[in-house]
């Protein structure tokens, strides 16, 4: 069998709600195999943003383990999961989060140059991403030149910018249009089928959760219904 | 990149930053300017302490400095003096005959003083005293002994110009002689205590009486450089191993300790400054950070190294200092060079600073190196006050810190 991309055992995530714990994410095991389009779904405090944060490696859990390609990041330090995070996981946030002072082409450069990659290099990676994304014509345009669809069109070429296993999207459609969403939607399956692009999403919207593969539904920290699509 | 987007950070908010960097120019401009106002009072003090009074070199007997005796001579003082002559690091050497502590009376009143045996032609050259003359001539005019005296003694001994004074001493035979003097001129110095301390005669008047079987107890060395005192002062001191030579740091110890604590006092009243300024960067780069806590979460979500967040901060701050520093520097130097011609007026305090030996009008003013050294410290006042604030940056958690609005 396959190692998946991701994978969880047990795992847990309890906060100390002044004397009260509250179980945010309850012994979960997931496995999401290369490839996936997969939406983690459910009603608001269900544990989708504290599920993607321990996976991500924002966040540590108190019990269980996380599994990127077999590997278990548990055990590492602050400044190693920040080095990981640069070379394996692509992050697009709800609100965008793009440097407000840097272009978009700078952006999505921004990573690259976190790793290390030579400035030819990641001039013509970024021009190629956001050419992907619809946006060659906005690579001189700052975040507040541009739209709240163009602007997490950018998040998505700067989460691919550094070859990342997988992709994680907390709420990437939250703040958008109709519009918006759909041509992100669009962009994000494209780019799964094309490039085999792990994407896992947290999200509430119907339309993101219509177009997913597979769709894993949370209650109260538990997974309660698995379901996987044609 | 993080030096651009720290530089990019910068101009975000612009009034913000530039109230930083115009705090940090305007405060290392008032420290500057101050320190340049105290060195014109001190450089004022010191060019009258060695111009007016002590010269830059004296020589005597030992005797002479230990007791306070004006009876111990300088043996063969001419040789001497022609040796040092022939120095062209020396502007002007002049003998004298002095009297230390000795009691002059006027028909109205009695005063302590030193009486110097001067040769005035000698003397003008070393102490300017004809310069400083408000009344009266240069030992002219008068066929007694002549008598030189300050303006202030005047008033004090109530005697006009040619009235008579009389001093008492002992001399070197230890026989008490009593001379009568009449004053033919009145100077004014801006240090007080010369001014009715100090009274000049001619030395061969003095020498008739003293018998000190030389010509002088005291030889006074001005240099065209002050640079060259130490150099000098081994060199007199190698030719007369039996005299005590002195610069005016072993003379005036007082004004020594002045100069040489200046830079001390001068640096810890700019060190009090800047740690104002401090508090205020501190307070707005803490702000600066927690207004961005958000977007710092996510950089370092997407990957980057805290000691490049770190540096992200540290930099922003050193571009706002790198702009207020010179900004401060420039103000400083241009006002201390208009002030420092134009003086500042302090005539209504005259009497109290020159008491002190300051004089009345300051002319502020600073030596290059100052400037350097201020800019130098407030840029790391500056870089110091930052690690406060980037370090509260890359202590954040990544989670908490995307859940900020």
């Amino acid at each position: 069998m396959e190692t998946p991309v991701i994978e969880t055992r047990g795992l847990t995530r309890t906060y100390d709600a002044d004397t009260v714990p509250v179980h945010a994410v309850n012994g979960i095991d997931l496995r999401v195999e290369k490839g996936e389009f997969t939406a983690i779904i459910g009603p608001s405090g269900c544990g989708k943003t504290t599920l993607m944060n321990m996976i991500g490696g924002l966040d540590e859990p108190t019990a269980g383990h996380v599994l990127i390609d077999g590997e278990d990041i548990g055990h590492k330090s602050a400044n190693a999961m920040i080095a990981y995070r640069l070379h394996h996981i692509g992050f697009v946030f709800q609100a965008y989060n793009l440097i407000p002072v840097l272009t978009a082409l700078e952006n999505v450069s921004f990573v690259m140059l976190l790793q290390g990659v030579k400035k030819r290099e990641r001039q013509q990676r970024a021009q190629e991403l956001l050419a992907s994304v619809g946006l060659m014509d906005k690579l001189d345009k700052r975040p507040n030149e541009l739209s709240g669809g163009q602007q997490q069109r950018v998040a998505v070429a700067r989460a691919l910018a550094s070859r990342p296993r997988f992709v994680l999207a907390d709420e990437p459609t939250a703040n958008l249009d109709s519009h918006s969403t759909h041509d992100l939607i669009d962009l994000m399956a494209e780019l799964n089928r094309k490039d085999n692009m792990t994407f896992l999403f947290a999200t509430h919207d119907q339309r993101v959760i219509d177009r997913a593969r597979r769709v894993v539904t949370l209650e109260d920290g538990r997974i309660v219904k698995d379901e996987k699509r044609g | 990149m993080v030096p651009l987007i720290a530089w990019r950070n910068v101009w975000r908010n612009r009034l913000r930053s530039l109230l930083v960097a115009l705090s940090i120019a305007v405060g290392l401009w008032g420290g500057t300017f101050f320190m340049a106002v105290s060195w014109g009072m001190y450089a004022h003090q010191l060019d009258t302490v060695i111009n007016d009074q002590v010269s830059h070199i004296q020589v005597h007997a030992p005797r002479f400095r230990d007791d306070d005796d004006g009876r111990y001579g300088i043996p063969e003082a001419d040789m001497l003096l022609d040796s040092i002559r022939t120095d062209l690091r020396v502007k002007a050497a002049t003998e004298r005959i002095v009297l230390p502590g000795v009691m002059v009376q006027s028909t109205a009143n009695s005063a302590g003083v030193s009486v110097l045996g001067i040769d005035p032609e000698d003397e003008e050259k070393v102490t300017g005293l004809h310069d400083r003359l408000t009344d009266g001539t240069y030992f002219t005019g008068t066929k007694s002994a002549p008598m030189v005296m300050g303006a202030k003694l005047a008033k004090k001994l109530k005697i006009d110009l040619r009235g008579r004074t009389v001093i008492s001493f002992l001399n070197a035979q230890d026989s008490l002689v009593a001379m009568s003097f009449r004053v033919v001129g009145l100077y004014h110095s801006g240090n007080s205590a010369l001014e009715e301390g100090t009274v000049y005669v001619r030395r061969e008047d003095l020498a008739r009486q003293m018998h000190l079987g030389t010509p002088a107890n005291e030889i006074a060395v001005l240099l065209t450089d002050e640079k060259d005192l130490d150099a000098v002062q081994r060199k007199m001191q190698a030719i007369r191993p039996d005299m005590r030579v002195e610069s005016w740091k072993e003379l005036s110890p007082e004004l020594r300790l002045v100069v040489d604590s200046f830079s001390q006092y001068t640096y810890i009243f700019i060190g009090i400054i800047l740690l104002a300024l401090m508090f205020g960067i501190v307070n707005t780069m803490l702000m600066a950070v927690l207004e961005r806590t958000r977007e710092l979460g996510m950089l370092m979500a997407i990957g980057m190294e805290r000691r490049r967040v770190f540096a992200m901060v540290m930099w922003e701050t050193v571009y706002m200092a790198v702009i207020g520093a010179p900004l401060g520097m420039l103000l400083a130097w241009v006002s201390i060079q208009v002030v420092g011609r134009t003086g500042i007026d302090l005539t209504a305090f005259a009497a109290g600073l020159s008491s002190y030996g300051f004089d009345a009008v300051i002319h502020p003013a600073l030596a290059a190196n100052f400037y350097l050294e201020i800019a130098g410290l407030g840029i790391a006042a500056a870089i110091l006050s930052a690690i406060y604030p980037a370090w509260k940056a890359v202590r954040m958690r990544p989670t908490e810190a995307l859940r900020k609005i």
